[in-house]
């Protein structure tokens, strides 16, 4: 098998020939493996398909992870970003800025929508511009089916929470303005959509839906089933439809709402360090794919007999049907190159047949 | 009725129960207990999982509502400002809602707190701290990335000869207990109330 059939294998909750591992590689472990920026990989679309390439070829693991939030630059975005002495400001199509400071460290996102009669204004972003799915498509292209290019959407709930409204704001809407609430969540319902499907066309093998601040440490099980879990299930649902697979990741503790994770119609969960796999794979393990949870922390500090532990842990726990080794979260920024080789030597090695 | 207004997170309602309450002869300081004792309510419901953030956040903006109609009404002496903080997620991180919720608790517990927002820069916290000579200083970070920034941000107090003079608290997702003591921090709380706790015992240390 090469790795799209040992990723794919997995997914269709059957055995392939070894473990698939595929570790979340993020924009700052991609761009320090690029030996760049991180405004610098972010901003230009050849630079963040090379590091994507790179970072798979020299650690041999079995996906890449398309994680770009907003895909592809376009012409227009290169051309109105500014920089400060500090920082890279990029706008995004749906009013959101995107600001990146030049020396190192991850983007911050300044929220689009000061008040909802904005929403009325916004238009569902045209993904057919020149740029938007440049990555993916170069990605798809470049690896000719040799490797599981996984595209990402935005979740409904956190891009409403964090990129629309800002997360103090929407927290407090949800109890005071939850009609309002509802709109925007329906409106990221339709964007989700409009750009997964996009990514079918394109050949996408697989689509990521990160949705961390439905997590239980921030909303309730009972404020999950009312404002995330609805409106991930229409993205499933209608991805499905489409030919698309979807993976669900929530940073946070999801224990108590995995069975509502299962039934979103997500092909594959990807669950972090906080849940057990073992407990999950009894519960879920019949109807979705998991994916996960070496600890971020221990692949950051190590040592490598660590890490190998953890990985052969996560496979004692979960066996070996329809699970994918991966780390539990985005990899911290300086997680040493020694150890996602020592992770995916590990998944190499316990993850035989 | 305030105690429990304040639980329910009655923001609109807040403002004219306490005003009503003065006017019938209450004493603002016995307001003030009333929305202390709330929000250890609230706290305690946040550690049993009955409430999550949103619930924690609604019923903070209700008491921070209540506190500045009380703040002109009330004879804070000097010495019962338990202690001066300021406080901020670290540069590269927009995550503020614990960092917001913490601050709210330390204010409502008593502290002077001085809240520097989200994506604070270095410098921003080292001026701060000579500006205000605060007892101690809070830094929170959600994202791993930016756990860097807040062992830069202890270099930088330690160069400028200020690192001394303050206690440093961090919370947040991305660091540990562990981690505190790594870069040397005076200490790590994971829920707001546990913040609390934890700046009440270092300024005893203090003391």
């Amino acid at each position: 098998m090469n790795s799209l059939q040992r990723f794919a294998t997995a997914m269709e909750l059957d055995v392939p020939d070894g473990i698939p591992v595929a570790p979340m590689v993020n924009v700052p472990h991609a761009s320090r493996v690029l030996g760049v920026k991180p405004w610098e990989y972010v901003t230009d679309n050849a630079l963040y398909v090379k590091g994507q390439l790179k970072a798979q070829e020299k650690y041999g693991y079995d996906w890449i992870f398309n994680h770009q939030p907003i895909q592809g630059i376009t012409d227009e975005e290169r051309k109105a970003m500014t920089m400060d002495k500090e920082y890279v400001i990029l706008p995004t199509e749906l009013g959101s800025k995107l600001k990146i400071p030049l020396q190192g460290g991850p983007a911050v996102k300044e929220p689009a929508l000061k008040d909802y009669s904005m929403l009325d204004e916004l238009k569902i972003p045209d993904c057919d511009k020149k740029g938007r799915m440049e990555p993916l498509e170069q990605l798809l292209k470049l690896t000719k089916n040799t490797v599981y290019v996984c595209s990402k959407v935005p979740a409904p709930f956190h891009y409403a929470a964090e990129w629309m409204r800002g997360m103090n704001a929407f927290m407090l809407d949800m109890l005071t303005r939850p009609k309002e609430v509802h709109k925007l969540l329906s409106f990221m319902t339709e964007v989700a959509i409009a750009t997964g499907k996009k990514q079918i066309d394109i050949g996408t093998h697989g689509i990521m839906m990160e949705d961390p601040s439905a997590a239980s440490q921030v909303i309730s099980p009972k404020h999950y089933k009312e404002f995330a879990y609805p409106y991930e299930r229409r993205v499933c649902k209608a991805l499905k439809r489409y030919g698309g697979d979807v993976i669900i990741h929530i940073c946070g503790d999801t224990t108590q709402i995995l069975e509502d994770l299962a039934r979103t119609g997500a092909k594959c969960l990807s669950v972090d360090e906080h849940v057990d796999l073992h407990d999950a794979m009894e519960r879920v393990g019949k109807k979705v794919a998991l994916f996960g949870n070496v600890s971020v922390d221990t692949l950051f500090r190590g040592p490598e007999e660590k890490i190998r532990a953890g990985v052969k842990d996560c496979i004692d726990d979960t066996g070996k049907r329809g699970y994918i080794v991966s780390s539990s979260c985005g990899l911290h920024s300086g997680t040493p190159f020694e150890n996602i080789h020592a992770m995916v030597d590990a998944a190499r090695t316990y993850g035989k047949d | 009725m305030i105690k429990r207004a304040i639980i329910d997170g009655e923001i609109d309602k807040i403002e004219g129960m306490i005003k009503k309450s003065l006017k019938r002869g209450t004493e603002p300081n016995d307001i003030l207990r009333d929305l202390i004792a709330a929000m250890d309510v609230v706290g305690e419901k946040f550690e049993k999982k009955e409430y999550y953030v949103p619930e924690v956040l609604l019923s903070a903006h209700a008491m921070q509502r209540g506190l500045d109609l009380l703040r002109p009404l009330l004879s804070i002496e000097k010495a019962e400002v338990r202690g001066k903080i300021i406080i901020g997620t670290v540069e590269g991180d927009i995550h503020d809602i614990g960092k917001n919720l913490v601050a709210m608790f330390l204010e409502g517990a008593g502290f002077q707190v001085h809240n520097l927002g989200r994506d604070v820069p270095t410098s921003v916290f080292v001026e701060k701290a000579q500006e205000i000579e605060p007892d101690i200083v809070g830094l929170s970070a959600m994202i791993s990335t930016s756990m860097e920034t807040m062992q830069e941000i202890i270099e930088d107090f330690k160069q400028k000869k200020l690192r001394e003079r303050v206690a440093f608290v961090i919370g947040g997702a991305a660091v540990t207990e562990d981690f505190a003591k790594e870069i040397g921090a005076d200490g790590y709380a994971e829920d707001p109330k546990k913040a609390v706790r934890l700046c009440e015992k270092l300024m005893r240390e203090r003391r």
